[in-house]
């Protein structure tokens, strides 16, 4: 979170507070010079000066700061009804283009906006008319200068209203940001590459996105989705076969995320790897992914044989694919320690049908405490239609 | 000794006591620019189509709340609705009632539809007998667990063992959050998978509106005391927190709201119920265990209001909550003192738990001295005007600096107070509360150090007003 602004930040606070001993030493050796009262009282006397001057200046500059920001708001608001009414004449046909750069010039940050609203919601000829009139007015070009700003802030903010364009032009200046140490600018640029809905930077963002922090991939995955299919051919797969263990249960997780039952190779051989937070997000994922024998089988394996975190996600998948064929290995993990996985094959057994949770109601009461209280609750949380949460992800 | 020579003895120890304030105030205010940088830095607030992609990730942990309460029937009812509103794809709020002797549970099982559920603790800690637990007919993710009582950190143990999502939150019943605080305090979590627990900025919830368990007018309040703890809310999480946060030595994240990985909570043994300051404590101890850890662990501070709570309006109970502050930090470092000083632990054991020792738990009786000998000094001619003056700048003046810079530091970054009055009010009331309420506050918490040293426990009750509703 804080790892690269770490030097600016103690520059700049060492900085300030050396200025502020500096005015304070420079007032006390002025006020020694003319003899004005002893030391003691010289330092005390420059240091409450220097602190009311401070104080002063930065009460005065935020009450300001707060008086002009109520006077741009309340200009805002009659202006800014005024110049999306004119934006949206134009792309609607009723009127011909205006001088939009005067416009923008007028009213910068309401131009701003209005164009973004519009990109965001319109799609077509409609949108290629605003992108018109933002080309026009020097938008466009004031974003692209920004996104190569070395101010973070900027570049960031300059990428995101890029992203709504979706101009292919932009493609390299994109493809750059990737290599940012700022998470907030990869983000940005990966949302700008998704945008441009072509095959080869889909896969490059697919395979930038899983090196990313959970943060990104989570705000990045339902751009993803909508090209899934595509990324389910290459990208994926060569993840899954290639990449490093972190990145192989980043692109598992987006699987996951997803909820698609789209057929990846490889995901099924991935449930016996020796690493287990792999191996634990490949057997979540089987939830999602078409039921065929090879994940049956899988699923049965490590509800059988697996760990207790193995057989507490293999029991939700199973319960996902309806396995009956699993009932006998789910009553056995109600039986087993911990109690997470003795909850989740409960709760399986309780979305297998009624035979299953038949099964369970019957054997409750002669099970030992812990599995007859993980039985009692999924039994419980059936009938209430509640979802139990039996560990999350 | 001759009168001349006990003279300079006595102008040498309030000497060394004025230092002693200076380099208080000197590093607090260190604190306070390296937080505003850091502040300025940090941006991290999400856009609207950010929280938005959120809400809607599957990817997002799950979160349980845990809120112990006793004998809260005056603010049960809201809390509850304002913590079950708020803004998360997946979170559940279990209301534990700490054998209440009031209505609560009564109440909670009325307004929410409970019956008994089948839930079961997981188990991992021991607490004090449950007696029950409750689940909402209706579609909310409402569990109250009623059990004997034990006090707050045997609360958010048994909240533990019966949380079901990987992350607990442990909020105070009393205080109502803000809609969007589980995605704010979630983030670091999602942007650094090292991070163990999170914490973010309480306000004071005194003189604002509340409907339906969210705060609408967000004002300034109207007693002068809960004006004067505001000032000193926005100085302790603004100033002090953020630095801390921004080196990784945070050593308290406030018991009112922090958000924790369950599975490290529970690896540490959960909240201690030994000390009356066990937020600090399991801050510490986070500390004490992760340290060796290989890859490393991160504690932070989210500089984004989170939490309202309601502070004391009257000097009793404030005298009693100040003192149990106070117990807790004691018992918070002598319980960890290995760690002090222990270059193992790096900024942790050699700049934060000594500053913490010196400064936060020693200070009050320190200052509390300077002003006794100051005041018995000038009255027996025992030291010059200009030392006794010396000693006014360094702790007032330099107190009103350390205050009003950190309402301007909220001003410059959250600026959650809109009206002008309001800032001016606050401003006012950072210079107003160093002449009489700071000192009260320290001859309190000096009482406090005393009590933590000669092993006092005991909680003392919090008298609520309840919330101003519209």
């Amino acid at each position: 979170m804080y790892s690269q602004s770490k030097p600016a930040v103690f520059t700049a606070t060492v900085t300030v507070i050396a200025g502020f001993v500096a005015t304070i030493a420079a007032v006390d050796a002025a006020l020694l010079r003319v003899d004005a009262c002893s030391p003691e009282i010289c330092i005390g006397v420059s240091f409450a000066a220097v602190q009311t001057t401070f104080i002063a200046a930065l009460t005065l500059a935020s009450g300001m700061a707060k008086a002009v920001q109520r006077r741009r708001d309340q200009r805002g608001s009659a202006a800014g009804s005024s110049v999306r009414e004119r934006l949206a004449a134009f792309v609607t046909g009723e009127s011909e283009p205006v001088e939009w750069r005067n416009l923008y010039r007028a009213h910068p940050r309401l131009f701003e906006a209005a164009v973004l609203e519009l990109l965001r919601v319109t799609q077509g000829g409609v949108r290629e008319r605003v992108a018109s009139a933002a080309e026009a007015a020097g938008l466009v070009d004031c974003w692209r200068q920004g996104a190569s700003s070395r101010w973070s802030g900027r570049r960031s903010r300059a990428l995101e209203c890029l992203s709504c364009l979706r101009d292919a032009d932009d493609a390299d200046l994109f493809r750059t940001a990737l290599r940012s140490p700022d998470r907030r600018i990869r983000m940005q640029a990966l949302r700008c590459i998704v945008g441009l809905e072509r095959a080869e930077d889909l896969e490059l963002a697919f395979s930038a996105a899983v090196k990313e922090p959970l943060l990104t991939r989570a705000l990045i995955s339902r751009d993803l989705q909508k090209h899934s299919l595509l990324l389910s051919g290459h990208a994926i797969p060569q993840v899954l076969r290639h990449a490093p263990p972190g990145e192989v249960v980043s692109a598992l997780e987006l699987l996951i995320a997803w909820n698609r039952p789209i057929g990846v190779d490889g995901v099924t051989d991935l449930c016996r790897h020796a690493d287990q937070e792999v191996r634990v997000a490949a057997l979540r994922a089987l939830a999602v992914v078409p039921p065929d024998k090879a994940v049956h089988d899988t699923l049965l394996h490590a509800l059988s044989t697996g760990t207790p975190e193995d057989r507490r996600v293999a029991a939700a998948a199973a319960a996902a694919h309806n396995l009956t064929d699993a009932i006998p290995e789910l009553l056995d993990n109600v039986r087993s320690q911990p109690f997470p996985a003795a909850l989740a094959g409960a709760m399986a057994l309780c979305r297998l049908g009624p035979e299953a949770r038949d099964l369970l109601e019957r054997d409750w009461a002669r099970l030992e405490p812990q599995a007859a209280a993980a039985a009692l609750e999924a039994l419980d949380a059936f009938r209430t239609g509640r979802s139990v949460r039996a560990g999350q992800p | 000794v001759s009168v001349p020579g006990f003279r300079a003895v006595f102008e040498l120890f309030e000497t060394g006591i004025i230092f002693y304030v200076f380099s208080i105030n000197a590093i607090y205010f260190c604190l306070i620019v390296l937080g505003f940088f850091a502040l300025r830095r940090h941006n991290a607030r999400l856009s609207a189509e950010e929280f938005d992609a959120l809400l809607r990730s599957p990817l997002v942990p799950g979160i349980s709340v845990l809120a112990p309460a006793y004998n809260e029937a005056l603010t049960i009812r809201e809390s509850v609705r304002g913590m079950l509103k708020l803004r998360y794809p997946n979170h559940e709020v279990i209301v534990i009632n700490d054998g209440s002797k009031d209505d609560t549970l009564k109440i909670l099982i009325e307004e929410f539809k409970l019956y008994r559920s089948g839930r079961a603790p997981t188990g991992g800690i021991a607490t004090k007998p449950i007696r029950a637990i409750y689940e909402s007919r209706d579609p909310i993710g409402l569990v109250v667990v009623d059990k004997v009582n034990g006090g707050k950190a045997d609360s958010l143990n048994a909240g533990l063992v019966v949380a079901r999502c990987p992350l607990v939150a442990a909020v105070d019943s009393d205080s109502l959050l803000e809609p969007e605080s589980l995605l704010h305090v979630v983030k670091p979590f999602l942007e650094d998978d090292r991070t163990l627990a999170t914490g973010g900025i309480i306000r004071v919830v005194n003189g604002c509106t509340v409907k339906h368990g969210r705060v609408e007018n967000i004002r300034t309040p109207r007693s002068v005391l809960a004006l004067f703890q505001a000032v000193e809310y926005l100085r302790a999480f603004l100033g002090g927190r953020v630095a801390f946060s921004y080196l990784n030595s945070l050593l308290l994240i406030s018991g009112a709201f922090g958000l924790f990985r369950k599975d490290a909570v529970i690896e540490v043994g959960g909240f201690a119920t030994s000390t009356v300051g066990e937020d600090m404590e399991l801050v510490v101890r986070l500390h004490d265990v992760w340290n060796s850890r290989k890859g490393g662990y991160r504690i932070y501070f989210v500089p984004e209001p989170v939490c309202w709570t309601e502070v004391p309006e009257s000097l009793k109970v404030l005298h009693r909550q100040r003192n149990r502050w106070q117990r807790g930090t004691v018992e918070s470092l002598s319980l960890h003192r290995r760690m002090i000083l222990n270059p193992r632990f790096g900024v942790v054991g050699m700049f934060a738990l000594p500053y913490f020792l010196l400064f936060e738990m020693l200070g009050p009786l320190v200052e509390l001295l300077g002003y006794v000998l100051t005041i018995l000094g000038l009255i027996f001619g025992m030291i010059r005007p200009e030392i006794a003056a010396l000693f006014f700048v360094v702790s007032v003046l330099f107190g009103i600096l350390l205050s009003v810079s950190s309402v301007l530091l909220e001003e410059f970054t959250t600026s959650r107070y809109p009206s002008t009055l309001d800032l001016l009010l606050l401003v006012g009331a950072a210079i107003i509360e160093n002449f009489g309420f700071r000192q009260l506050l320290t001859i309190w918490r000096a009482q406090g150090l005393i009590d933590g040293l000669r092993g006092k426990k005991g909680w003392g009750a919090m008298q609520r007003k309840g919330f101003q509703s519209s």
